[in-house]
């Protein structure tokens, strides 16, 4: 009888060290018009139609990605909201591993490990209209970090991916699409 | 009794050991929040993890392995920026000379810029730099075990204009042969 309880705890740890940022979910609630994508594993590959190795490469271990998008001054989320959110990041036991700014825009990433292990990794980037949130369980290759930060500013590779992937869904004028493959 | 006074004693090291950051980082503090300034700040952490990339030529393999030893890297940078030179200023006396030993130092047209590094056990335990130029500055740290012969590599590689002046340490040491 005694087992029963232990084992439910360990499924539920081990669920909760998989879930999402609730920081994350708690945002998306908040701003609920914001734009919205979900990923999983094979909705990533999905992405690579032109089947580059180096794509395939960049996406190999997340899981499960969610991206939020949303215009600051329609929503009046100000500056010191956006201290607030990165102090929630960090009350979740997500460290901070890179925190910059340039030309105004904040790019910042953090990470929640267990011994040694990466098991989620948000990035965010702040400029002066938009907030674009992007919450990976799992990790991606963060020598490639860099290439995100454009692909979320405008014209990088997933960002065109997830461009062209959309206005083939642009009929479907849904603010938030949940796409699920796996 | 003698229980409390060690216990006293340990708190007291381990909030002096913390306050001995490194050498920039109370310019940091005082200008981080300054939206002025542009700024980066990595930790060890990120550093271990790109380590963590599987280098295919030994040129990236050593470059990998220096990279994993990083503890931190600080960027403070402003441009167009009209107190240049006292910033300049400011930072330069806010490196402890004792400790550190001047590497280099270039100036190229209207710009300053000197390398200073700290030295343990043998090996570079920080590299700084400092720039100031007419409109422009900008400060550098970085702690860990550094490899200067990579540094330069690593500065292309990830684009920080400062560290591929690095690669002149080189043509500085025939100079000072001949």
């Amino acid at each position: 009888m005694k087992k029963f309880p232990i084992l439910v705890l360990i499924i539920a740890f081990t669920l909760s060290a998989k879930a999402q940022s609730q920081t994350t979910k708690d945002l998306q609630k908040k701003f609920e018009k914001s734009f919205s994508l979900y990923f999983y594993k094979n909705t990533l590959r999905m992405l690579n139609q032109e089947n580059s190795p180096e794509f395939d490469e960049l996406v190999k271990n997340i899981e499960k990605m969610k991206f939020i998008m949303f215009d600051k001054g329609e929503n009046r989320f100000s500056t010191q909201d956006y201290s607030k959110l990165l102090k929630s990041y960090s009350s979740e036991a997500y460290e901070e591993v890179m925190t910059s700014r340039f030309d105004g825009k904040n790019f910042d990433i953090y990470l929640k490990d267990q011994k040694g292990s990466t098991l989620g990794t948000v990035m965010l980037v702040n400029d002066s209209s938009k907030l674009y949130v992007l919450d990976i369980i799992g990790t991606i290759d963060v020598s490639k970090a860099s290439k995100f930060f454009s692909t979320l500013n405008e014209s990088s590779e997933l960002g065109q991916r997830v461009k062209s992937f959309m206005s083939k869904d642009d009929k479907d004028k849904k603010k938030t699409k949940e796409v699920v493959v796996d | 009794m003698k229980k409390s006074v060690v216990v006293v004693a340990m708190v007291m090291m381990t909030v002096v050991a913390n306050a001995q950051d490194n050498a920039i980082s109370k310019f940091f503090t005082k200008y981080q929040s300054d939206d002025s300034f542009s700024l980066v700040n990595i930790s060890g952490k990120m550093f271990s993890m790109m380590a963590n990339i599987e280098g295919t030529t030994a040129e990236d393999k050593a470059m990998i392995g220096a990279i994993s030893k990083i503890r931190g890297l600080k960027i403070l940078r402003k441009s167009e920026a009209r107190n240049s030179r006292e910033l300049y200023k400011e930072a330069m006396d806010m490196i402890p000379t004792k400790e550190f030993e001047e590497l280099m130092s270039i100036r190229d047209k209207d710009k300053d810029m000197k390398f200073y590094t700290k030295e343990a056990g043998g090996k570079i335990s920080e590299l700084v730099m400092v720039m100031g130029g007419n409109e422009e500055f900008m400060v550098l740290s970085i702690f860990g075990e550094i490899d200067l012969k990579e540094m330069s590599k690593i500065g292309k590689s990830v684009n920080i204009d400062g560290l591929k002046n690095l690669d002149k340490i080189k043509d500085d040491k025939k100079q000072k042969k001949n």
